[in-house]
């Protein structure tokens, strides 16, 4: 931690301040950790957090049985106590941390901050981009329309495709069970488990590595903190008004055999990808990305830290940003297609 | 002090408020043979610890629909056996067979599946990953990407609750940002 600057007088706490040791909070950050830029990580956490306490309310709605699934998704929008806004409040959070965590990603990848001594900080965040991602694509298929059950025999297709590794996601796993019903327990436990341990590693490694940024000007983590939470009210508030405005639907109950829905946005660069390689698209995409993202360390290990775009790893991943918005466009504009041969 | 007392009385008062009013009396117990039956067909049902001589209401209760599927007398000693007949027009799903007395309470209840019926359209939906098994003719003919019509219903209290949680996070929000920067 570049331990550049005193940290600034504390201040006069109250009783409450006092009890609740908010003096901690007073370590010396980076004066520049208070643009924007360096909210996006913070927001990320904020906006997990209200996708964690809206899914626990949806979850004491939902029955994920193949039989009741539908039905209960219904109940939540028509019949259960704040559950249209809750779920659509869920449905736009979700939208908006897949936009922070992109941005996040991106900028830390553009000032190279994964570079030594930051190698494990960097893997922590592209774990937790690969659980984000998991929990959207089992998010949608709890929906259990259409939609919801093409991306139910889309894991059944990639299990098949993956042999061992894959069996967990067909229906051969257990006669016990259902696959919804395994995915639900992913969907609402091991996943969100794994990714509240890799925030906390996340942050612990932040706190005690120091923030990738110039120390010659300091603040208070507890002014960052402040303006953290004040922008992530208002960033609430504007998705609060848009579940209410513009809440989400459910398409019809789901009919075998067929496929002509398309996912959700953020997922639309898979299927962009399956519209040119097939199925084998939805398993070879999300690999040769978080494999690029997870090698970046390795790859880029010379004793130039400066931000930008340096060296052959920065270009290829401006390489790979450009493919995968070409791939979304194409998914969002491109034609329907079959990609399961069902 | 006065605070302490306050919060003694609130924790008091909870403690002491009344459960959901349906699962006051669920002493008596209904069982079937089957877990599940097709719409249109019957489903055996027995029950046992039931108030003796007692006429009781049956109801399917789905998660959006409810179904009056007649009644049923309990002999002298609590105990009845009948044949259930499923409405025909009952949609597949999750459904509660569910037993309630002449003063409104549901003194048992069944949890069972209703499938789709035997007969007829040109695709079934999906009730379980291996579907298309049952299906007959063109099952693309029966599926929509689009999505469903419904009625959201919100009441005063919820618009009220919603509006003070967005009025809240804006205004704090404003505050700390307003806060921070100064």
């Amino acid at each position: 931690m570049n331990e550049t600057a005193s940290s600034p007088e504390p201040r006069d706490e109250g009783a409450t301040g006092r009890r609740l040791a908010l003096e901690a909070l007073d370590y010396a950050i980076p004066r520049g950790a208070n643009r924007w830029t360096y909210m996006l990580g913070g927001l990320t956490a904020f906006l997990i957090v209200v996708l964690l306490l809206t899914g626990v309310y949806l979850a004491q709605f939902y029955n994920p049985t193949p039989a009741g699934a539908h039905d209960s998704v219904l109940y939540i929008i028509a019949r259960a106590p704040f559950g249209d806004w809750i779920r659509s409040l869920h449905y736009w959070a979700t939208g908006a941390v897949t936009l922070t965590i992109s941005a996040h990603l991106a900028y830390v990848f553009w000032r190279r901050s994964y570079k030594r001594p930051r190698e494990l900080t960097w893997w922590a965040g592209v774990a937790m981009a690969g659980l984000l991602f998991l929990l959207i694509v089992t998010g949608t298929v709890l929906r259990y329309d259409q939609e919801g059950f093409e991306a139910l025999a889309h894991f059944v297709s990639g299990g098949g495709l993956t042999g061992a590794i894959g069996t967990f996601f067909t229906e051969g796993f257990t006669r016990s069970t259902s696959l919804l019903a395994r995915i639900f327990s992913l969907h609402t436990n091991l996943l969100p488990l794994l990714l509240v341990g890799l925030m906390a590693l996340h942050f612990w490694l932040i706190r005690h590595l120091g923030i990738d940024a110039n120390y010659s000007e300091t603040s208070t983590f507890r002014t960052h903190a402040t303006r953290l939470m004040g922008v992530s009210l208002l960033v609430l508030a504007f998705l609060g008004l848009l579940a209410l405005f513009a809440p989400e639907n459910l398409g019809y109950r789901p009919v075998a055999g067929v496929e002509i829905t398309k996912p959700l946005w953020p997922v639309l660069w898979v299927y962009g990808l399956e519209n040119l390689l097939g199925v084998w698209g939805m398993v070879v995409g999300p690999a040769a990305v978080f494999a690029f993202l997870a090698a970046v360390p390795l790859l880029d290990r010379g004793s130039d830290d400066r931000p930008g775009l340096r060296g052959w790893v920065s270009w290829l991943g401006v390489l790979l940003g450009i493919i995968l918005v070409a791939l979304w466009l194409f998914g969002v504009f491109g034609p329907r297609q079959q990609h399961l041969g069902m | 002090m006065k605070r302490r007392a306050v919060l003694i009385g609130c924790i008091a008062l909870w403690l002491g408020a009344p459960g959901a009013a349906g699962d006051a009396h669920e002493e008596a117990v209904l069982r079937s043979s089957r877990s599940s039956v097709s719409a249109g067909a019957s489903l055996p049902l027995s029950g046992s610890d039931f108030a003796g001589s007692e006429t009781y209401q049956l109801k399917l209760l789905g998660v959006l629909n409810e179904y009056d599927v007649g009644q049923v007398a309990a002999d002298s000693a609590g105990v009845f056996t009948h044949q259930l007949t499923i409405p025909a027009d009952v949609t597949p799903g999750a459904y509660q067979v569910v037993a309630v007395a002449s003063d409104g309470d549901v003194v048992a209840r069944l949890h069972i599946t209703v499938l789709g019926g035997g007969a007829g359209g040109a695709a079934s939906q999906a009730g379980d990953h291996s579907g298309g098994a049952d299906q007959e003719g063109d099952p693309s003919s029966a599926a929509r990407h689009d999505d469903i019509r419904i009625e959201r219903d919100r009441s005063g209290m919820e618009w009220g609750v919603i509006g003070l949680v967005i009025g809240l996070a804006a205004g704090v929000g404003l505050g700390l940002v307003r806060k921070a920067v100064a």
